[in-house]
């Protein structure tokens, strides 16, 4: 049930940041291609080419966010291993100092 | 305290990775080959010398297109054809280049007529630069 719930929790995080990080992605593609095309934005054009484009791109949103994720998830696990390790070495110091006194 | 500082690092590095993706992405759809119907008719049309100068202004913009990547890429048969410069050069000789379209636009009398075909040439086609259209405006 537990390892269910951890599961669905990650799952949960996964789609959350994934709706940002597109959002993200897509305005600074539309806006550096805008750039370099030396084009104008027409928000209303562009909203009909949103689909088009976000399908064209999707596998590449995907693998990156996957990627990304994964690596955060290690990272985090690794820094909460960390201060664990950094919190018992503590804790262990004050019993050794406690027995001394 | 620990907790936010996580919060606030994982956020910052999505949203980086984001920018950076959404960059990297522009960058390649800036150069991508130019999709043509069929490269051999594509060419032949860069090359060919029309009298019709509005003709001479869509394929001027075509060849800017072009030179973003130097490749044409068939929609259908998806074959790649990439341009040296040498043939570019040639391509550029052969529609005669901005000065011919220059030329053109100038010489139109018409004010309405002209005034159309700069609108068209900068920021349709995007062949002449603003400061361009400020001049021949006149």
């Amino acid at each position: 049930m537990k390892r269910r719930r951890l599961i669905f929790k990650l799952f949960l995080y996964y789609i959350i940041g994934f709706i940002p990080f597109i959002i993200i992605t897509h305005v600074t593609y539309t806006i550096l291609v805008a750039i370099l095309i030396d084009s104008i934005i027409v928000p209303l054009q562009d909203i009909h080419n949103i689909l088009k484009i976000l399908l064209y791109f999707f596998p590449w949103y995907i693998i990156v966010y996957t990627i990304i994720y994964l690596l955060l998830l290690c990272a985090v696990r690794k820094y909460d291993r960390y201060t664990v390790n950094k919190l018992n070495e503590k804790l262990e110091k004050m019993k050794g100092g406690d027995k001394n006194a | 305290m620990l907790k936010d500082k996580v919060v606030i690092a994982i956020i910052f590095t999505v949203v980086f990775c984001a920018i950076v993706l959404g960059s990297f992405l522009a960058y390649k759809t800036y150069r991508e080959p130019m999709y043509v119907e069929n490269i051999g008719d594509t060419v032949k049309m860069l090359k060919n010398d029309y009298n019709d100068e509005t003709m001479r202004m869509y394929r001027l913009s075509m060849f800017y297109e072009l030179c973003r990547s130097y490749k044409m890429k068939d929609r259908h048969t998806n074959e790649i054809r990439k341009f040296t410069k040498e043939e570019m050069n040639e391509i550029y000789e052969c529609i005669g280049g901005k000065e011919a379209v220059l030329n053109y636009l100038s010489s139109i009398e018409d004010k309405e007529e002209r005034r159309k075909e700069l609108e068209l040439a900068c920021y349709q086609l995007k062949i002449i630069t603003d400061d361009d259209l400020v001049k021949l405006w006149k």
